[in-house]
């Protein structure tokens, strides 16, 4: 079931990416906070009593014109706080089922968003640490692990395990761009792929780990498949970077830029689709 | 100091030149903004459109023209067809002098920087001569916490004009990187990132943690670093990194970060776990650039450095060193560029870089820390993170004014020297077989940025190739203090422990008539401007100085009959200024092969008078500056006969038709 929602899900984010993978990571962005908008005014259209919000949020507005007015008076100020207190608690009430049935496409989004924006690929030539985590009590003998690579990325180290058997480290680099390699650990029960994304020319999606348990772990990781549940592997993790989103030279953080394009979007766009929220 | 007045002042009723500049390049900088590529060049009514300044610090003139010589370096000798040209230095020859003379076009007289170090003379103690981010701004005590309300003031110790700055405000696009002497960055519109004399997180000029676990070290700290002894218990290490002090807390306290270093031996590999970090390295591997966060007040304030850490081996100890936490430069905690925003978009388009000023690291190589190959290897990392940030400059370069300087060959002269001194204490044949090659491979790299430069540089281009100062041996140092001990011109409080104390512990201030701090400088203990000052000012002052000089050009090192100082030289005779006031009573000129010891330096005083230097520190310049001119190189023919240090300034704001303050002193070198 989770595979199917997740190959559903990365093949939708993934048609409607592919015209902006050769431009700049706000056209995404950009796109995807206008389709969030107009999702969450068309939650609020059909799914709420916009009668009874315009009211509510009228309510909320008056309080806050109250205080404005009466600011001098300490004692009604504070009566009127605890209104509007309670004008705001209706007001979320009357959004809470428009937001309930935003909530989990929202999240599932966000999930599919961030193989594109969370991390940035590896460079040509940084290292990278190939990291495996096998169930407790099941550590591997090292000499039966064998990590293999596609061609232009090198294994560099040999296996370092951790002094509890529970983990197994390598270290790659990447010669060449490469969005399609992948590193392969062999056992000798299994073989599991894990992709590489070596200084793609464009846009990406990116996973950075591929995992076999809990549901919401592969809901984050949806561009690979879960390892399968007969594994010892618990997960294979690539030590990616995060990926800076910069405005101008400074930093963003993606789900920032997404959440404040979509609120701009909707204020925006609350006219046209004669939408009160 | 000679002002001169502004010849390109226009007569009444005209468009000065600068008028005319401004007004081009705005009218420049409105096309530049609808898609036409940069034109202000050609308005700008100065011969050229752009000078590209490659500025190298230490590079020798008869190392280079050997180098010319045997082909190493293609790219000067086509600027050199006349051979290299000896660009004079500053008095003393010392980088941060010299380069503040580049900057200013003046003497230390109008930029006030005499030295690496200078004395507090409220405090009588050894202070940076080159300025501080500042503190002590106004704080709110909140429980263990000192809150800021108000920011400190950063002091600037350089004064005077600043080039990029006079070419940034006449419209024209000026970028320095790795400014010298400009930490923390005078305000300027240009971009600039600080070069030599910026610190590391600690406020320091780099201090390095080396992790052992030999049973043979203890706990130290040499100078520049620290030595920490680590137990290795079931194959791992618990570590700490020493972080700055928290300047948020009322006691200050330092803000270290744990970290652990898992070792499997057999394979001679370390797995090194630091915050959210971790990475593998194999014995002898250096890591890329590792970011740190240290948390000033949890979840509210912090700041954040970076350091690489190299794995020197695993067995039969570890070994582990870290290199100075660098200032950030994607989040710096202090200022270090202009505008702030500038060294962000150099980490968004290169990647992270050493902010230190000094970045090779010479006192790891000094305390045995590294070896000479750990040296080289990480001083060839400095050099290609220079050369790339450098080639990114050049390759978006469209004319105004680029500098960008390099610290390699200075640093790795200081300490390769010995390799090509057969004279040195430490020279041996097989010292000059393994590492001989060193430094004129250094040379052969650094003419491939000359070549980039070059390539990029059309006909209106200019390009130089500045170095500040050349190099000679260092074999034996000289204990100035010491030395006015023994000469009855300081008294200490206990004369068994000269070994010892430093800092001017020992000194007894009411009985001490002269001191040296510093590496060129030599001050009068003087009453009224000294904390504890004893000599009268006028003929008392004269006459202490006056014997002081006499005895210093007298002296002989018995040992090998040579005179230890060439020059000694009265401020007022060689520097002239609104500073001078605040100059060193004498400027000393170190004989070839003589420097100030490195225990007098910080006001030690050290019974032995002269003696080896055994220090791989073999090569310097803090000498007297006849023997030390730099290089200059020039895609254009210098008609100047001895150009100096203080003449580029001049030159490139005339060829870029900005005006020359009056006050900077050197003379175009285009001109006869």
């Amino acid at each position: 079931m989770i595979e199917r929602v997740n190959q559903a899900g990365f093949q939708l984010t993934s048609w409607i990416m592919a015209p902006f993978e050769k431009t700049s990571p706000w056209v995404g962005i950009f796109v995807f906070s206008l389709l969030t908008a107009v999702a969450a005014l068309l939650a609020y259209k059909f799914c709420s009593n916009q009668r009874v919000l315009k009211r509510r949020k009228g309510a909320a507005v008056g309080r806050l014109l109250e205080i404005r007015l009466y600011q001098d008076d300490l004692l009604g100020i504070f009566g009127t706080l605890g209104r509007l207190g309670g004008a705001t608690s209706l007001y979320l009430f009357e959004s809470f089922k428009p937001v309930a049935i935003l909530l989990i496409p929202v999240l599932l989004l966000l999930f599919q968003l961030s193989c594109w924006y969370q991390f940035r690929p590896f460079d040509v030539q940084e290292g990278a640490l190939v990291k495996v985590e096998f169930e407790d009590g099941k550590a591997i003998d090292p000499a039966e692990l064998r990590l293999e690579s596609s061609a232009g990325i090198s294994i560099e180290t040999d296996l370092f395990q951790s002094r509890d058997g529970r983990e197994a480290l390598w270290r790659i680099r990447g010669h060449a761009p490469d969005p399609e390699g992948w590193v392969e650990l062999a056992s000798r029960e299994e073989i599991l792929r894990k992709s590489v994304s070596v200084a793609p020319a464009e846009l990406t999606p990116i996973s950075q780990r591929r995992l076999r348990d809990s549901l919401f772990g592969r809901l984050m990781y949806p561009k690979e498949r879960g390892i399968p549940k007969t594994s010892t592997v618990q997960s294979i993790k690539l030590s990616y970077a995060n990926a800076p989103l910069y405005m101008g030279s400074r930093e963003i953080n993606w789900i920032v830029a997404l959440f404040i394009l979509s609120i701009a979007f909707g204020l925006l766009l609350q006219k046209p689709f004669r939408v009160e929220f | 100091m000679n002002p001169k007045p502004d010849s390109r002042q226009s007569s009444a009723g005209r468009l000065t030149r600068r008028e005319f500049v401004q007004a081009a390049a705005g009218v420049a900088g409105a096309m530049s903004t609808l898609g036409f590529p940069y034109i202000g060049r050609a308005a700008a009514g100065g011969g050229v459109n752009g000078v590209i300044v490659l500025a190298v610090d230490g590079m020798d003139p008869t190392l280079l023209a050997d180098c010319i010589r045997t082909g190493l370096t293609p790219n000067c000798k086509r600027l050199a067809t006349r051979g290299v040209t000896r660009l004079g230095t500053s008095d003393p020859p010392q980088s941060p002098v010299a380069w503040s003379n580049f900057i200013s076009g003046g003497n230390p007289g109008i930029h006030g920087i005499f030295d690496f170090i200078s004395m507090n003379k409220d405090a009588m103690a050894p202070q940076a001569a080159t300025g501080s981010a500042g503190g002590g701004g106004v704080t709110l005590p909140v429980g263990p916490y000192a809150l800021p309300l108000s920011g400190g003031k950063p002091d600037f110790a350089r004064q005077g004009p600043t080039l990029w700055d006079l070419i940034d405000r006449a419209g024209i696009p000026s970028t320095a990187f790795r400014a010298p002497v400009n930490f923390p960055p005078t305000p300027s519109g240009a971009n600039t990132v600080s070069g030599i004399t910026t610190p590391d997180i600690h406020g320091n000029y780099g201090e390095f943690s080396f992790y052992t676990e030999s049973p043979d070290e203890k706990d130290r700290l040499p100078p520049g670093g620290r030595i920490v002894r680590v137990p290795v218990l079931d194959g791992t290490a618990e570590c700490e990194l020493r972080g700055p002090t928290n300047s948020l807390r009322r006691d200050q306290a330092g803000v270290d970060l744990p970290f652990k270093v898992e070792l499997n031996r057999d394979r001679s590999m370390a797995r090194i776990r630091i915050q959210d970090t971790e990475f593998l390295l194999r014995s002898a591997e250096w890591s890329d650039w590792v970011e740190l966060e240290f948390s000033l007040i949890p979840h509210m304030a912090s700041v954040t450095g970076i350091c690489r850490f190299f794995l020197k081996q695993t067995e039969p100890y570890l070994e582990l060193y870290v290199s100075p936490v660098n200032i950030h430069p994607g989040n710096p905690a202090m200022p270090i560029s202009t505008p702030d925003d500038y060294c962000r978009e150099l980490v968004r388009d290169v990647g992270l870089f050493y902010t230190q000023g000094m970045p090779e690291d010479t006192m790891a190589l000094s305390a045995d820390v590294f070896s000479d190959d750990d040296f080289r290897e990480q001083a060839t990392m400095v050099l290609e993170e220079q050369m790339r940030f450098t080639r990114h400059e050049i390759d978006r370069f469209q004319g105004g004014f680029l500098y960008s300087y390099f610290s390699t060959l200075d640093l790795n002269s200081h300490m390769f020297w010995r390799t090509l001194d057969e004279q040195h204490p430490l020279y041996t044949k097989e010292l000059a077989r393994q590492h001989g090659d060193f430094l004129p491979s250094l040379y052969a790299r650094i003419d491939d940025a000359v070549g980039w430069a070059l390539e990029r540089a059309d006909d209106r281009t200019l390009v130089f190739v500045v170095s500040d100062h050349g190099f000679v041996p260092f074999r034996r140092q000289f204990n100035l203090n010491g030395w006015l001990m023994d000469n009855g011109y300081a008294e200490p409080f206990d004369r068994h422990d000269r070994e010892t104390a430093t800092f001017f512990e020992n000194t007894k201030w009411q009985r001490t008539k002269a001191y040296g701090v510093g590496i060129n400088t030599l001050n009068i203990n003087v009453k009224g401007r000294e904390r504890d000052g004893i000599i009268s000012a006028g003929a008392d002052f004269d006459a202490v100085r006056e014997s002081l000089i006499r005895k210093l050009l007298d002296y002989v090192d018995e040992e090998t009959g040579e005179n230890v100082f060439k020059n000694v030289h009265r401020p007022e005779d060689i520097y002239a200024g609104p500073c001078v006031e605040s100059a060193p009573d004498l400027i000393l000129g170190y004989n070839e092969n003589y420097r100030a010891s490195w225990d007098t330096v910080l006001g030690g005083y050290p019974r032995e008078t002269v003696l080896d230097n055994l220090d791989p520190w073999s090569g310097d310049h803090c000498m007297d500056s006849s023997f030390l001119s730099g290089v200059l190189l020039c895609n254009r023919r210098i008609l100047r006969n001895a150009p100096r240090m203080v003449d580029l300034a001049p030159t490139i704001l005339s060829e870029l038709g900005v005006s020359v303050p009056g006050i900077m002193e050197g003379k175009s070198l285009f001109a006869g």
